[in-house]
């Protein structure tokens, strides 16, 4: 009796423990979150507070039809809702309730925070803190910032992809080919950047209604906690090429007074820090391009013997041109330490680094005082497949 | 309850060595990069797992020795011919309530990292109990089962493992490594002692030398046995840092599973890499406590020669569930695990010394050698 008693009992143990799961939610009542925008709401400062608007961008399945299907019948891929309050948890729990979904955030991809939040001191980090904290956003979630409001970007009409967050999420994978437009900062690097008070660059866009644009980047300053200036494309340019990144793309220089256009297929950079006191900081920059020229509005035959040592002298100078100009405004107009120099220091020279760490872009400044030289060392490989395009004849 | 028939008693020395590794990879390999990387600068802190590892290995040799000497005898025999009966049943009794301490720690933090990362709304205490329950079924079986249960978990958890690392490699960035020895020697002795605490449970050798059938060739096969952790956790150790870079290591609570989460292959099911990791971290977790379990048995029922194993299973899993919900919160969990990693390290390496010693003095064991 007792062993039939203990079966039945075990039984039914296993049925309860087994059967089903705390935590099951269907995957249609998910609400997948893709996109996320953080601007300043109107009503601006409230109770010593700052009241922020965020917006989310959730995926709506039965408007993401495969085009073959041509099913989607117009309904849109998207949703975008958007709640204001202090807390961004809070407003998140907030959204929750006015869809009939579970947000999920996993699958959320870019976060897009206007240039008005990113330029309060603190505000900017205490955002990113809910998405550093949370165990669903993953570190790689890509961070650039808006100019004016980050809602508008969510409500891009891309004509070629349904949702804009997986379109804006696209542009930025794809935007390592190009100059002047950077790779995007992810969440993990910001969690660095933060830890260490360094300051770093994010890129920043606008849109125009239908598509993305690039307008530069935005230099957060580690120890102000706020955006506090910004980059045109130029000093982009400068910027990449210094710290290394892999930059492709055109860079288009005079020679003979005609323009041409050089294709870098190849950079890195080097840099070399000589310190013996904090007050004599040397910091020599070496950037190495390859690449070939794609374009030319003047008559170029590179076998022509000299040419391609012209050629690469002019590419040279134009491109330490560009790194000097970043590079001051950095130190002079800009005043932070948007190259990392500061982590340079820490890896290679220690003890100077532990002196110097609490004065570097900021108090003493030894960052604006250092003496940074660029060295660029250029190399053209080819000329695109003829040597002249055009009768000289014409030309002259 | 009948026991396994066809389940022979004896292990070979294989499975002894696969029993190290499957017995310290456990909860610990979660947050070990953090708390290694909080006492060290750069990546200075494989440099103290390894002589944490190094000292360890050294240990498991000496047990592995001092076990060996008395072939097919359990600890608690050869302990009462070294020590005299009585303080032989008080170590006895003292490594029984560490392995039940340690299993009922890992009974807790296997329910809460899982109801952090997994079940949001499941209490931890269902987690907790369903784990035990699992465990109990393991326990209650036969002993041979366990040592092929690990030879099967074992590989697939290194190869997940390795996996995570591989995948990763895309994210690396080497330089991240510098600056390098930088840490001051209080830093590195820290890194040291908390390095220790990560390979625990190695005194398992001292109880499980007694089924091993060739006992003379366990001493070598345990220090390649207890090489793997080791090897994986300087490995796991350096690539969170060249992937993370040494500031955020320090501040991640579970840098191992972010390290998982940062994957993101092509083809949208490598992107959730992390339910696989968890998977194979649990099955980790699993053999631990089973063993932690099993030895906890195995030293109470030499000192209580009356008590049936199914009593104590049945009495001591309540008692191992009450106190893994003892912590309230997830620092007092840490403080739980601290104590008892310090007091199981200190009183496991000085147990196996002074056992070694007084048996030199006393001439013990060294019959034994002979007429092998």
């Amino acid at each position: 009796m007792t062993k039939r008693l203990s079966r039945v009992m075990g039984s039914f143990l296993v049925l309860i423990l087994l059967s089903s799961c705390w935590d099951a939610v269907n995957i249609e009542e998910r609400g997948f979150i893709i996109g996320m925008a953080i601007d300043l709401s109107e009503d601006g400062k409230k109770d010593g507070e700052y009241q922020l608007t965020l917006t989310n961008q959730f995926a709506v399945p039965p408007g993401l039809g495969t085009p073959s299907q041509g099913g989607s019948g117009g309904d849109k891929g998207f949703m975008n809702i958007s709640s204001s309050g202090t807390s961004l948890y809070a407003i998140a729990q907030d959204l929750a309730n006015q869809t009939n979904k579970m947000p999920f955030f996993e699958h959320l991809k870019v976060v897009i925070v206007s240039e008005e939040v990113a330029a309060i001191p603190e505000l900017f980090a205490n955002v990113m803190d809910v998405f550093i904290r949370n165990r669903d956003t993953r570190r790689g979630i890509k961070v650039i910032i808006a100019k004016g409001k980050a809602m508008d970007i969510l409500n891009i009409q891309p004509e070629n992809e349904q949702v804009p967050a997986r379109y804006i999420n696209k542009i930025l994978e794809n935007s390592l080919s190009k100059t002047g437009e950077m790779k995007p900062v992810k969440v993990g690097d910001i969690h660095e950047f933060l830890l260490l008070r360094n300051s770093f660059v994010l890129s920043e866009v606008s849109s125009d209604g239908t598509k993305l644009h690039f307008e530069g980047g935005s230099v957060y300053k580690g120890s102000d906690n706020k955006v506090i200036g910004s980059l045109n494309k130029q000093d982009m340019l400068g910027y990449e090429l210094i710290t290394g990144q892999a930059v492709q793309g055109p860079i288009v220089f005079t020679y003979k007074d005609k323009l041409t256009a050089y294709s870098i297929r190849e950079a890195n950079s080097k840099v070399k820090i000589k310190v013996t006191d904090p007050e004599n900081i040397d910091i020599h920059v070496t950037i190495k391009l390859e690449g070939e020229i794609q374009e030319t509005f003047g008559k170029v035959i590179i076998q022509d013997k000299g040419v391609i040592q012209a050629l690469e002298k002019e590419i040279s100078n134009k491109v330490t041109e560009i790194a000097n100009q970043s590079i001051e405004k950095a130190q002079q107009e800009i005043g932070a330490d948007i190259f990392n120099f500061s982590e340079n220091l820490h890896r290679h020279h220690y003890k100077i680094w532990k002196k110097i760490n609490q004065d570097w872009d900021h108090g003493e400044n030894y960052f604006s005082k250092s003496n940074i030289n660029v060295t660029v060392k250029t190399e053209v490989r080819s000329d695109g497949v003829v040597d002249e395009s055009k009768n000289k004849t014409i030309e002259e | 309850m009948k026991s396994f028939k066809n389940g022979d008693e004896k292990i070979s020395v294989n499975e002894l060595m696969i029993a190290i590794p499957s017995m310290v990879i456990g909860v610990g390999i979660l947050s070990l990069p953090r708390v290694i990387a909080v006492e060290t600068i750069g990546s200075d802190g494989w440099i103290a797992l390894a002589i944490a590892g190094i000292a360890t290995v050294l240990m498991v040799w000496l047990m592995a020795k001092l076990a060996a000497s008395f072939p097919h005898q359990p600890f608690f025999s050869y302990a009462s011919l070294i020590v005299s009966k009585p303080v032989a049943k008080v170590m006895t009794f003292i490594f029984a309530i560490l392995f039940i301490g340690v299993a009922a720690y890992d009974i807790r933090v296997l329910g809460h990292t899982s109801q952090q990362y997994l079940f949001d709304h499941t209490p931890v205490e269902v987690v907790s109990l369903s784990f035990l329950l699992v465990v109990v079924y393991a326990v209650a079986g036969s002993r041979a089962g366990l040592f092929r249960l690990n030879m099967l978990f074992l590989p697939l958890i290194i190869f997940i493992l390795l996996f995570v690392l591989v995948v990763n490699l895309k994210w690396i960035d080497v330089s991240n490594l510098l600056p390098v020895f930088k840490t001051d020697i209080k830093g590195y002795l820290k890194a040291v002692h908390t390095s220790s605490l990560s390979y625990i449970g190695i005194s398992i050798v001292l109880f499980y030398m007694a089924f091993v059938d060739r006992p003379h060739k366990a001493p070598k096969a345990a220090m390649i046995g207890m090489s793997i952790p080791i090897i994986l956790y300087i490995l796991g150790y350096l690539f969170c840092i060249m992937v993370f870079g040494h500031a955020a290591t320090s501040h991640l609570l579970f840098p191992t599973i972010d390290l998982a989460k940062r994957v993101e292959l092509p083809g949208a099911i490598l992107e959730r890499i992390e339910a696989v990791f968890f998977v194979v971290w649990t099955m980790g977790v699993f053999t631990t406590t089973v063993m932690a379990f099993d030895i906890a048995i195995l030293a109470l029922r030499s000192v209580f020669k009356r008590i049936k194993k199914m009593t104590l299973v049945l009495f001591l899993s309540p008692t191992m569930y009450y106190l893994s919900m003892v912590p309230n919160d997830s620092s007092q969990i840490t403080i739980f695990g601290d104590i008892l990693g310090n007091i199981t390290v200190i009183f496991s390496f000085t147990t196996t010394i002074v056992l070694i010693v007084i048996a030199k003095i006393r001439g013990v064991g060294s019959n034994d050698k002979k007429t092998k």
